[in-house]
């Protein structure tokens, strides 16, 4: 077999030490894919910012039947790739600045004809936080949007779960890795899920370990993939505020959830809504700003009900909120004795409208 | 001549009679001691021979052997200096042999003849009981320990020539001590610490009362200056008192341990122990070279508090798997090998991270790795053996507050429930061989953990809300079992298996959170 001009892309995306900065110095020089890989090694070697090193890994992987071999059992582990130029090649990306060379992805790409929307936030998540991303991540499945996230712990993964849990619930997560390591790995179950409806996307090629300086450069890819951005919950210095950052750079709305004043939590967000980022609270805003039509007869209506709640446990529910409460705090506010409090909330929890968000603490359940 | 006495030696905590046996002869003039004796057994041939001298009694150039029977038992310590100078006195024919047959001797000798405290009194006086001796000579400061035991003739002797006054006389029995009847401990219930100090926690003080009922083990979890140690301190004091064959037990172990002293002879209260995070395995199990009770048997009828239990060595930790299954440790060791009773109560109380605020996520600054790593300190097998398990929360300004008057239960009335509970679970295990809901075998749950229809229903009904295991499913009925108790109840029911819900630990989200 003949190597194509996807297996050039391939190679070059492939080649160790070169990135985007010296890929596109050696575009600029030699014209295509094809001039780099028959050029001889003076020539390379003179291009501006390639060093011995590169030649050398340039030259030494040059063997086209073991490039023809890689792909191939590349694609045989059911990994594909795309390049800019390919008719594969996400529509969104293609205007930005940066835009990735090359995708790797298991799965599928997001739908260019579909909404998307990238939900982002702190890994150091609180419950408060972990129950909008999920929630939204649900109601975004229900409403047909695509959701773009990371897989990084808290926020990202939180978010992502709901999404899944909505049958027909797409979902990409661009990852700062090779696409066949599953990092973090404790998000393997979502890993493989969300392959199947959605797609695990990456810039870098497959084997390439989670170094830490990849995750804030894929950030434009998850802004870029995306209409719109909801940050769930940002500190001061949250890789949030970079994907954001990227997201106004290409001109995508930025949906803010709105926190208390002086949260550190929240410092990165309301920074973001002081910045003129919208300030969302619901689903049916962020729809609005997409130009969606927010179905309001779809409302989750057929949630709040069918539980009937005794007088005791109206009020330990009354006293409940997003922020969890310890059992003797209940007990304090409610005024009901401890003993009756904890058989009340293990009810409730039951009952799948409370949940423990920690040891003996307790929040309501969205 | 031959002559021979009795002393008595520690093996564990139990004691064993020792024959001293004396031979004089012609012959060169030495003195040998054999038995498989210990250096400092091996010494009590100077100090004897030397008090013997300083007594003022006269000893003929002869050649004196000394032997210290069964001599395939090793022999360490320095009780058996006593019946060594009176066997050896008995052999001249200075001491009368009347006596000796019915009495033990325990004690150290100084140079000069006087008596010195021993370790252990305690069991060899007991086991000098159980052989059918009619007295006992112990050194003066080791009375009040020995006392302890009734039916036997206590005799305090100062003196090796008090002793010897003693084995002359033709009734001993006037000698006896006859002062007080047995040692009882200063009332010190005013004194110690009772619940009604602490402020808030009130489900952390219900898990302990719990806790306390059942003889479940405790875990605590909370920020820093939450009050855990506090509740941790009062836990001994809510359960009842112990029981005479117990405070024999607990005294044993400290006696062997030389923790008993001339002020307190005898414990009569339930230990509560508190070793520092830095123990060892061998401090914490018990051990040396020649075997002594560690900690958990020190604590045994009471309370062992673990502080910072993630501080503490993780190998450390995993020594107490065993002692929590048995309710007691072996310890083999080359010196002998020894039983020691380790029924304790585990109380333990720990940070929920390193800074201390998790899950209060505005506070914490911990990363979830280290989060993580802090939780994953303690060992899955070791949490196993955890029924309760509750967190401590912050408390709010008002709560603390002095001027605001808080009607809180005593002690002294957690107590009475906590009595009422221990006697049913009395009742019913009386034909088991052990006393509480804590230790109940699966087939054991199946027996006495027999659930109201409704609560049975409401049982089944949460697989689908809540994960866990079998083993999770077996705390919570030996929990609820208690929490029944409590209330006298014969039936566990649905508020009593809601309530042991909430104190579940190892499955729920905070430690999956943790561990994953």
């Amino acid at each position: 077999m003949e190597m194509e001009h996807i297996h050039y892309v391939y190679w070059l995306s492939c080649v160790k030490g070169i990135g985007n900065v010296k890929r596109k110095k050696l575009l600029g020089f030699f014209g295509s894919e094809e001039e780099i890989f028959c050029a001889r090694e003076e020539l390379l070697a003179k291009t501006e910012g390639i060093n011995q090193k590169d030649v050398l890994s340039l030259v030494s992987g040059r063997d086209k039947g073991h490039i023809l071999e890689n792909f191939a059992s590349m694609e045989a582990r059911g990994i594909k790739f795309t390049y800019k130029g390919h008719y594969t090649y996400p529509g969104r990306l293609m205007g930005i600045y940066g835009a990735p060379y090359s995708l790797f992805y298991k799965g599928s790409l997001p739908d260019d004809n579909k909404k998307s929307v990238a939900v982002v936030g702190a890994r150091n998540v609180s419950y408060k936080g972990s129950a909008l991303a999920s929630k939204m991540g649900r109601q975004l499945a229900e409403n047909g949007i695509q959701v773009v996230s990371g897989l990084a712990r808290g926020a990202d993964v939180c978010a992502q779960k709901g999404c899944l849990s909505i049958a027909g619930g797409r979902t990409f997560a661009v990852m700062g890795c090779g696409v066949d390591i599953c990092y973090p790995r404790q998000n393997i179950e979502e890993y493989m899920l969300i392959q199947q409806s959605g797609g695990i996307i990456s810039e870098y090629p497959p084997g390439m370990p989670p170094v830490a300086g990849n995750f804030p450069v894929r950030n434009r890819i998850i802004s870029g993939l995306s209409d719109g951005i909801l940050v769930i919950e940002a500190g001061e210095k949250s890789g949030s505020l970079i994907t954001a950052e990227a997201g106004i750079e290409q001109g995508r709305d930025i949906f803010v959830f709105p926190g208390e004043i002086g949260s550190k939590l929240y410092y990165g967000s309301n920074e973001l809504i002081k910045n003129g980022a919208a300030l969302v609270t619901n689903i049916r805003d962020i729809m609005d700003a997409l130009g969606l039509f927010y179905d309001c007869s779809t409302e989750g209506q057929k949630k709040k009900v069918d539980v009937v709640l005794e007088r005791t446990e109206k009020i330990v529910y009354a006293s409940l909120s997003l922020e969890p409460a310890h059992i003797s705090e209940i007990a304090s506010k409610t005024g009901l004795g401890i003993q009756k409090v904890m058989e009340v909330l293990t009810g409730l929890e039951l009952k799948h409208i409370v949940t423990m968000a920690g040891n003996n603490y307790y929040a309501l359940r969205i | 001549m031959f002559s021979e006495a009795y002393s008595a030696i520690v093996q564990g905590i139990e004691g064993r009679i020792i024959h001293v046996e004396a031979d004089v002869s012609d012959g060169l003039p030495c003195f040998s001691l054999v038995g498989y004796l210990s250096s400092e057994a091996k010494e009590a041939r100077e100090r004897v021979r030397i008090a013997l001298r300083n007594s003022g009694f006269k000893i003929p150039p002869k050649k004196i052997t000394v032997n210290l029977s069964p001599a395939g038992i090793r022999k360490d310590g320095t009780s058996y200096d006593f019946a060594i100078a009176v066997a050896i006195l008995a052999a001249f024919g200075i001491v009368r042999k009347d006596h000796l047959g019915s009495t033990a001797l325990i004690g150290e000798l100084s140079l000069g003849g006087k008596s010195k405290a021993v370790h252990g009194v305690l069991p060899m006086v007991y086991t000098a009981y159980g052989h059918g001796m009619k007295y006992v000579i112990v050194p003066k400061q080791n009375i009040k320990e020995a006392l302890f035991v009734k039916g036997i003739g206590i005799i305090g002797a100062e003196s090796l020539e008090e002793a010897v006054t003693v084995l002359n006389c033709d009734e001993p029995c006037r000698f006896v001590y006859k002062g007080e009847k047995s040692y009882s401990a200063p009332d010190c219930k005013g004194k110690a610490p009772g619940f009604e100090d602490i402020s808030g926690q009130d489900m952390a003080c219900r898990a302990a009362e719990v806790a306390a009922a059942g003889m479940h083990n405790f875990l605590m979890a909370g920020a820093p200056g939450t009050g855990k140690t506090m509740i941790a301190r009062r836990i001994a004091g809510i359960m009842p008192e112990p029981q005479f064959s117990e405070c024999m037990e607990i005294s044993k172990v400290y006696s062997v341990a030389g923790l008993l002293t001339e002020e307190k002879p005898v414990i009569q209260e339930r230990p509560f122990r508190t070793p520092h995070h830095t123990i060892t395995q061998t401090a914490l199990a018990g051990g040396g070279r020649y075997p002594k009770p560690g900690e958990i048997s020190l604590a045994t009828g009471g309370v062992l508090f673990l502080d910072e239990l993630p501080e503490f060595n993780r190998q450390v930790l995993e020594v107490l798997r065993q002692p929590l299954e048995d309710g007691c440790i072996n310890v083999a060791r080359l010196g002998g090998n020894c039983c020691y009773p380790a029924r304790f109560m585990l109380v333990a109380a720990m940070n929920p991270c390193r800074c201390g605020y998790y899950p209060d996520r505005k506070k914490c600054t911990c990363t979830p790795m280290q989060v993580k790593n802090y939780l994953g300190k303690i060992s899955t097998p070791l949490l196993d053996r955890i029924d309760i398990c509750a967190e401590t929360v912050p408390l709010k300004l008002d709560e603390v507050n002095p001027a605001i008057e808080r009607k809180r239960e005593t002690s002294e009335e957690i107590r009475k429930r906590v009595m009422a509970a221990h006697e049913i679970q009395k009742e019913r295990y009386k034909n088991e061989d052990f006393m509480f809901n804590s230790h109940l075998a699966p087939s054991g749950i199946r027996k006495h953990c027999v659930l109201s229809k409704e609560a049975g229903e409401y049982l089944e009904s949460i697989p689908g809300g809540m994960s866990f295991s079998a083993r999770a499913y077996h705390k919570i009925l030996k929990t609820g079992r208690t929490i029944a108790d409590l209330e006298g109840k014969g039936l566990i029911e649905k508020a009593h298996i809601a309530e042991a819900l909430c104190y579940r630990n190892i499955n729920d989200k905070y430690w999956r959170e943790g561990r994953e």
